[in-house]
């Protein structure tokens, strides 16, 4: 993978070496090698089936993976070595997550949503954590929703609400996982409009997405990724305008021409 | 008929507490036969599995009669309340064990993801996302097994639990009156679930009216 001078292993923020992931005789991740560097924002796509969601889902440990090293700020863990719930845990505490399917508790509301984790994680105050969370509504647009239950929000309301609930463990990389593929593309845009300014702000963010014109626009780096492993990285410029492989060519004017 | 209706109506705090007793351990004992139901350890799978067809391939009045005549008589004395509570407590185990499993698998697996995700300790997880979701699916399911379970405590009269049925049998034998000995228990029967259904529905519906998924 061509190395660039601003994103050295020593200054990344997630380190990521050799990861190897199979399900049954399936090889999901061949070996993925990735560096992001603080304040850098990639996006990871390729096709159906290429392994980057399980790469994302990897970082955090919600899949756990067969051989190689995670690196995030200053916890690093060899998935080789049977790592320990406490490692674990501290590593999902410096990465905030949003999925496709948001996942808010239904049986909560959107502000108890936003301050669960920080009381029973960072053992906030009630009144701390409400505090906080409030200023993380108001900053995805939705401090008047606090009230209610996430099922009387739109599914772009409850993914901003998502990304709040995801922020307020201050992490130090957002990971996204399709966060617009479940919502209409009206919707999908007012959460890209959050995820823009998050970036603008200076968050860490690793993207996995189908939308190539925030690949292209916001992020600085674009990963391609097929059959599990990385066929094409590079400056996003660079990559969606001159991509170098005929797979990374296939896919991309795939996408274009819909 | 006063005087009949007084009799009887002696076996009612019986009655309720063979039921409520029975009904906690269910409650608590099947959670912990449930998670040992979908553990990822083979053994402990296998366990609790045959545990709950066991427990619910016997009929509930061989239960007890294993259990008070059985145990009770053989190894040491326990009184016909204590042997009815801990026979109807263990087959109440196995059911809920049942309707928890049910209302766990309606609950999709990204709650559970979102919650680790965040950092929460897996017990957290548990009480936090789960539980709350998994009491709200399985409420009109166990509403109508408590119900069930207050009928069936009626057998728990054959081992002498001086509980409703067993005081009108009494009641029939001593008077020949039995049309309205039982007419009047099968009454009381109605009045005592009839509450349980409406606080169950009501409680369902008051809880679908502000999450509904």
């Amino acid at each position: 993978m061509g190395t660039l001078n601003d994103s050295t292993p020593k200054s990344s923020l997630v380190h990521v070496e050799k990861l190897k992931k199979s399900f049954g005789t399936l090889t999901v991740l061949d070996g993925i090698d990735l560096d992001v560097a603080q304040g850098e924002v990639l996006a990871i796509i390729g096709p159906s089936g290429s392994g980057k969601s399980t790469l994302l889902r990897c970082i955090n440990f919600l899949e756990t993976p067969d051989e190689g090293r995670i690196r995030l700020a200053g916890v690093e863990i060899d998935a080789g070595r049977h790592p320990g719930q406490r490692q674990i845990l501290e590593l999902r505490r410096l990465a905030g997550m949003v999925f496709q399917s948001f996942n808010l508790f239904p049986h909560m509301t959107v502000l108890e949503n936003v301050s669960l984790a920080q009381k029973r994680v960072l053992t906030r105050s009630q009144s701390e954590a409400d505090g906080r969370s409030m200023e993380l509504l108001e900053r995805v647009g939705l401090a008047a929703k606090a009230k209610e239950y996430p099922h009387r929000c739109s599914g772009g309301q409850q993914q901003r609400i998502a990304i709040a609930r995801a922020l307020a463990l201050n992490p130090k990389v957002m990971l996204f996982d399709e966060p617009t593929s479940a919502l209409d593309p009206e919707l999908g845009l007012e959460v890209l409009s959050v995820m823009r300014e998050l970036a603008q702000d200076g968050m860490t963010m690793i993207v996995v997405t189908h939308e190539m014109h925030f690949a292209e626009s916001v992020s600085d780096h674009v990963m391609i990724m097929a059959d599990g492993r990385i066929i094409e990285y590079g400056p996003s410029a660079e990559i969606m305008r001159n991509p170098q492989s005929a797979r990374a060519q296939r896919f991309l004017n795939a996408v274009r021409d819909r | 008929m006063g005087e009949i209706a007084t009799q009887v109506l002696l076996g009612l705090p019986w009655t309720l507490a063979v039921t409520a007793l029975a009904l906690l351990i269910g409650v608590a004992l099947g959670m912990p036969l449930m998670l040992a139901r979908s553990s990822r350890w083979l053994w402990l799978k296998l366990l609790s599995g045959s545990i709950i067809t066991l427990v619910r391939s016997i009929p509930p009045i061989v239960w007890l009669f294993v259990i008070f005549f059985g145990i009770g008589s053989g190894y040491f004395r326990i009184s016909p309340f204590t042997a009815a509570v801990i026979g109807l407590g263990l087959i109440s185990s196995a059911y809920m064990a049942e309707i928890y499993r049910g209302a766990l698998l309606s609950i999709h697996s990204g709650q559970a993801e979102g919650a680790a995700a965040l950092g929460l300790h897996p017990v957290r997880v548990w009480i936090d996302v789960i539980m709350p979701q998994l009491f709200r699916v399985a409420l009109p399911a166990m509403a109508t097994f408590a119900i069930g379970l207050l009928k069936d405590s009626a057998i728990a009269s054959t081992i002498g639990v001086p509980e409703l049925t067993f005081q009108a049998n009494a009641q029939s034998m001593a008077t020949y009156r039995g049309m309205e000995v039982f007419s009047f228990v099968a009454a009381v029967y109605i009045v005592i679930s009839l509450p349980v259904a409406w606080l169950s529905r009501d409680l369902d519906s008051r809880m679908r009216a502000k999450v509904s998924r």
